[in-house]
């Protein structure tokens, strides 16, 4: 039995989450844990709301917060009520520090976390990948399920492969999780310069290893640059899939220059990601 | 099913390593690797030239150790044979050690290394240098398994509240679903009796999950002193552990208490560390 858990804005909660997270719980017959992150120090008012002619109002305050608490109350109630009716085994924390650090510990002692996209912990509208998400994903101590806006059950897996350790442990990390339970084609893609040959790299160790978790592989080798060609081949894809995959953590350095693939991918699709890496 | 790496190197054969193997394909069938690797690696020669924790003279690779090589590699698929395990077998003697067993384990679930017989004849110091490095550099978990051994019945957990202990408990969860049926105890050592298991809550929620029959308790010792001392009562456990994750910095000032199990020897570990 795994332990996945669900992690939530109590403030903007969203289906989807929930939907995967049950979704998953039950596929992989795990409990389900929701972490509802209350973090104190962000709230759905600005500080100019409290702010009138005489001053800050003490009221308006207390009103405000009251507010924001019952929101949160509420959505803790529906994730109750949705995972009652399915009849999973469930519990719910509710974490009042700080939201990064609080999801970094509990995703320690995880097995997976389902979280959505578009989780900022911010007032405004955050562009994808938040300030937020980024240290979710490049901190994350357990593999991460990145979910779209709408729940997909997903029919086939595909796995980007670079011949670099951290994408084989995604793999890893996957097929333990997941492939006793689903029965799936798996695609594996791999993207190779325009003056190299297309033989997949570290062919015969990648399938050594692949055979045994999963009995449905295709192998699909592309020539050109990963972002463009990766996503230009997924467009074809007929099936709702999900996609496995391994660099997240990049230097702050490299990332100035180029997004990273997971992040274009998640622009693109509207699919969920399972991204996990090590180190 | 699992692909399980077995590391020997030149010319010894640990028949331990084996028989876990063999133990766990008979739970569930396994694809086993054995990797044949070279008898010295000349990318290592300089930071161990310190003349004196190593021999000051390198064996190299002989025609006679070739033939020994060989019969290594017949006598490891005729027990593959014997014993129905689909097996390979890879033989990555014309490059430098370290490098292929680290690639090798990239691409596999699990390694079984014989702790005496790797590298046997390199060096003094237990766990040898040799041993010290691959552990430290591999891809995947990695089960020590000492030549007289039982297979175990029983799993210790050294928890220490780390992300590296926790993560060590998950990788043997998922790699070994069939021990985990086995009476399971999460052990938090420390001296002092102030001192709570860290995390409490959260590693029970988890270890529960998965370990049906689980004790979580706090040893009154110091675990750096002691542990390898109360372990080696233990008789067929196996030892669940992740605290090699620590920078040469730290290690340079304390030893790892791992070490010193494996160097007391009784007992298979399974380590895994990010």
């Amino acid at each position: 039995m795994n332990k996945i858990i669900a992690a939530f804005d109590g403030l903007k909660p969203f289906d989807s989450t929930s939907a995967y997270a049950v979704y998953l719980s039950k596929l992989l017959k795990s409990h389900l844990t929701g972490v509802f992150l209350d973090d104190k120090s962000y709230t759905s008012y600005k500080i100019y709301d409290l702010v009138f002619d005489q001053g800050v109002s003490e009221k308006k305050l207390h009103h405000l917060k009251e507010n924001d608490n019952q929101k949160r109350r509420k959505s803790a109630k529906v994730f109750n009520q949705l995972c009652t009716d399915n009849k999973l085994a469930f519990n719910i924390h509710h974490d009042e520090n700080t939201a990064v650090s609080e999801l970094m510990h509990e995703s320690t002692f995880a097995d997976l976390l389902v979280i959505n996209k578009a989780t900022s912990f911010n007032h405004h509208e955050e562009k994808y990948p938040s300030r937020f998400l980024q240290d979710v994903l490049s901190h994350s101590n357990c593999p991460v399920f990145l979910t779209p806006n709408n729940f997909n059950e997903f029919q086939k897996v595909v796995f980007l492969f670079d011949g670099k350790p951290s994408s084989v442990y995604a793999l890893k990390m996957f097929a333990y999780l997941m492939a006793p339970h689903i029965n799936l084609p798996v695609e594996v893609i791999s993207v190779k310069t325009m003056d190299e040959n297309t033989h997949l790299p570290e062919n015969k160790l990648l399938k050594e290893l692949m055979k045994r978790h999963f009995s449905n592989i295709s192998f699909t080798v592309l020539k050109g640059l990963p972002e463009v060609e990766i996503i230009k081949h997924l467009q074809n894809e007929s099936l709702s899939f999900v996609t496995v995959i391994g660099a997240y953590r990049r230097s702050m350095m490299s990332r100035w220059f180029k997004s990273s693939l997971a992040d274009a991918l998640v622009n693109a699709f509207e699919m969920p990601l399972f991204i996990a890496h090590n180190k | 099913m699992k692909k399980i790496l077995l590391a020997f190197d030149g010319i010894n054969f640990s028949d331990a390593a084996f028989d876990f193997a063999n133990k766990l394909n008979a739970m569930n069938p396994i694809l086993l690797t054995g990797v044949f690797l070279p008898q010295i690696s000349y990318a290592n020669l300089w930071s161990y030239a310190d003349g004196m924790s190593t021999p000051n003279f390198l064996p190299l690779l002989e025609d006679d150790d070739m033939e020994v090589i060989e019969k290594n590699v017949k006598k490891f698929e005729a027990l593959c044979v014997k014993n129905h395990i689909e097996y390979r077998t890879h033989k990555d003697l014309n490059d430098l050690a370290l490098p292929e067993l680290k690639k090798e384990s990239r691409f596999a679930d699990l390694l079984i290394i014989g702790e005496e017989k790797f590298y046997e004849n390199m060096g003094s110091g237990n766990p040898n240098n040799y041993l010290r490095e691959a552990i430290q550099n591999i891809e995947c978990p990695i089960i020590v398994v000492p030549e007289k051994y039982n297979f175990p019945s029983i799993n210790i957990i050294a928890y220490d509240g780390s992300e590296s202990s926790v993560f060590a408990i998950k990788q043997f969860v998922y790699l070994l679903p069939e021990l985990t049926k086995n009476p399971t105890l999460l052990t938090y050592a420390n001296r002092d009796e102030d001192s709570v298991i860290p995390n409490e809550k959260y590693i029970e929620e988890l270890a529960s999950r998965h370990f049906t029959d689980l004790t979580v308790s706090k040893l009154d010792i110091d675990s750096r002193k002691y542990f390898s001392t109360w372990i080696a009562d233990r008789k067929s456990s196996i030892l669940i552990a992740g605290s090699f994750g620590r920078t040469s910095f730290s290690q340079f000032f304390k030893k790892s208490f791992l070490m010193e199990v494996i160097s007391e020897h009784q007992l298979p570990i399974f380590i895994s560390h990010k």
